[in-house]
C-alpha cells in the first residue's frame, strides 16, 4: 500500500496511524472542511471547534481498528459529535462565555472576536448591494432576519407566509448570495 | 412542537431546522430535540453542516475553515518529537516560557528603577547634612608624619600625646591610675619595633624580599604524583 489518490477512507486512517507522511493531509482534504462546520454548527465557536476538530482526528487515527471502510464518513462524524459533547461539558464544568453564532451579532460585528467575524463597513456595504440582486421575497427574508434581527417564526408572521417558505427563501437567498459573493470576489 | 424524532422527516425539512439551529431560533424543546438527533442520524450532522457552509454567505465569509497548521498539529499530538515535547504548541500567543521570562525582565527593571530612585546619591546625602551633623561625623584628625615617627620611637610619650583622641581628657587621672598600662606599652614597642620590609635579597641568588616565605623545595613523592 503506497498512498494512493484511490485510498478509501479507512486505508488513509491506517497509513496515518503508521506514521505515514501523505496520509494525514488527503484525509485532512476529505473531511477537514465538511467536519469543521459541523462542530461550528454544534459548539457555535471558532476556536473551540478548532480544537475540537484536531482532538477528532487523533483520537479517531488511533482507534482506527474501530473504523468499517464503508461507514467511515459516518464513524468521523460520530467521534467528532462526541469530542464535541466531552469539550461543551468541560465547558459546563469551567464556564466559559461562548459566544453564539448569531447571524446579526456577525454582521454588525464584535469587536472583541476580530476581522474574521465581524464585518467592516466596507463588506456591510457590499452585503447590501448584493442583497438589491435578490428576488424580493428573499430579499425581504434576509433583511428582517439578519438586519432586524427577528426569529424565523415573527419573519414568518411579518410576512404571512408559512413557516418553512419563509425557511426556503432564506436558504434559497443565502444560496444565491453566497453566489454573488464568490463571483464578485 | 416539531416531532424530531419522526423517521419520516424529509431533507427539506431537516435543512430548515438544521438552519434554525445554526441561526439559534430553534426553542428549547425542539433544540434538544435537534441536538438528540445530531447523536446518530449522520442526515441531520450533513445538514448541519450545510447549513454552516451557507450561513457564512450572510457574513461575508466564503467558507468557514480550520486554521493552516492543523495538520502539523495533528502530527505533532500523534509522533511527538522530543521538542514537541518539551515545548508543546498551543494556540494561544507565545509560550509560557517566553511571558515568564518577560515577566521577570519587567519585575526586574522596575525593582532596579526603584532602588535607583530610592538609593540618595553622594550629593543628596552631602546636601542633606546639616551643620550640626558634620560636627558630629568629622573625620579623625590626621596626624603629620613626624608626630607619628616621634611616636613610634618614643613611646614615653604621656598618655595625652599618645591619644589624640582626647579620652585621657574624660578620665584626667589615667596616667595616675595607669602608670602599669603606661610601662607595658612602653615594653611592647620596644619588644615588636616596626619595620619596613626591605626589597634586599637576604639569600643570594633569590630575588624574593626578606619577608616572604621561602617556598619550599617540591618532595620527591610530590614529583611523582605530577
Amino acid at each position: 500500500m503506497n498512498g494512493s489518490t484511490t485510498d478509501t477512507d479507512a486505508q488513509l486512517l491506517r497509513l496515518a496511524h503508521a506514521g505515514q507522511a501523505g496520509a494525514l493531509p488527503r484525509l485532512l482534504d476529505r473531511y477537514e472542511a465538511v467536519l469543521f462546520r459541523y462542530l461550528l454548527g454544534v459548539l457555535k465557536d471558532r476556536h473551540a471547534s478548532e480544537d475540537v476538530l484536531q482532538e477528532t482526528f487523533v483520537v479517531a487515527i488511533r482507534s482506527i481498528h474501530q473504523a468499517q471502510a464503508e461507514t467511515c464518513r459516518n464513524w468521523l462524524f460520530t467521534v467528532a459529535h462526541q469530542q464535541a459533547l466531552l469539550w461543551k461539558r468541560k465547558q459546563k464544568r469551567v464556564p466559559v462565555l461562548v459566544r453564539e453564532l448569531n447571524w446579526t451579532e456577525r454582521l454588525y460585528g464584535n469587536e472583541d472576536d476580530g476581522p474574521t467575524v465581524a464585518m467592516s463597513n466596507d463588506e456591510n456595504a457590499k452585503l447590501h448591494r448584493l442583497m438589491a440582486h435578490l428576488p424580493k421575497m428573499q430579499r425581504d427574508v434576509l433583511q428582517l432576519r439578519l438586519f432586524d434581527g427577528l426569529k424565523f417564526v415573527e419573519v414568518a408572521q411579518r410576512l404571512g407566509c408559512p413557516l418553512n417558505t419563509a425557511l426556503s427563501r432564506m436558504r434559497d437567498g443565502l444560496e444565491r448570495l453566497r453566489t454573488l459573493w464568490e463571483t464578485t470576489s | 412542537m416539531t416531532n424530531l424524532e419522526h423517521p419520516s422527516l424529509t431533507t427539506s425539512e431537516l435543512a430548515h431546522l438544521a438552519l434554525r439551529y445554526a441561526a439559534n431560533d430553534l426553542a428549547a424543546p425542539d433544540l434538544h430535540a435537534f441536538e438528540a438527533r445530531l447523536c446518530d442520524d449522520q442526515t441531520a450532522r450533513e445538514a448541519l453542516a450545510e447549513a454552516i457552509r451557507l450561513s457564512a454567505a450572510a457574513s461575508g465569509l466564503v467558507t468557514p475553515a480550520p486554521v493552516s497548521t492543523l495538520a502539523r498539529d495533528i502530527a505533532d499530538q500523534l509522533h511527538p518529537t522530543w521538542l514537541s515535547r518539551l515545548l508543546p504548541r498551543k494556540r494561544y500567543r507565545g509560550h509560557p516560557a517566553l511571558w515568564a521570562t518577560a515577566g521577570a525582565l519587567a519585575v526586574g527593571s522596575v525593582s532596579l528603577t526603584v532602588w535607583a530612585l530610592a538609593t540618595p546619591s553622594d550629593v543628596d546625602l552631602v546636601q542633606q547634612l546639616t551643620p550640626d551633623v558634620v560636627r558630629r561625623v568629622r573625620p579623625p584628625e590626621i596626624l603629620p608624619e613626624s608626630v607619628v615617627a616621634t611616636r613610634r620611637e618614643n613611646t614615653d610619650l604621656p598618655l595625652s600625646k599618645l591619644n589624640p583622641m582626647g579620652w585621657h581628657e574624660k578620665h584626667p587621672n589615667a596616667e595616675q591610675a595607669l602608670p602599669m598600662a603606661s610601662g607595658r606599652m612602653t615594653e611592647r614597642a620596644n619588644a615588636t619595633p616596626i619595620t619596613k620590609p626591605t626589597n634586599k635579597p637576604d639569600v643570594a641568588g633569590s630575588d624574593l624580599p626578606s619577608n616572604e616565605t621561602q617556598p619550599t623545595p617540591m618532595t620527591e613523592s610530590a614529583t611523582k604524583k605530577l
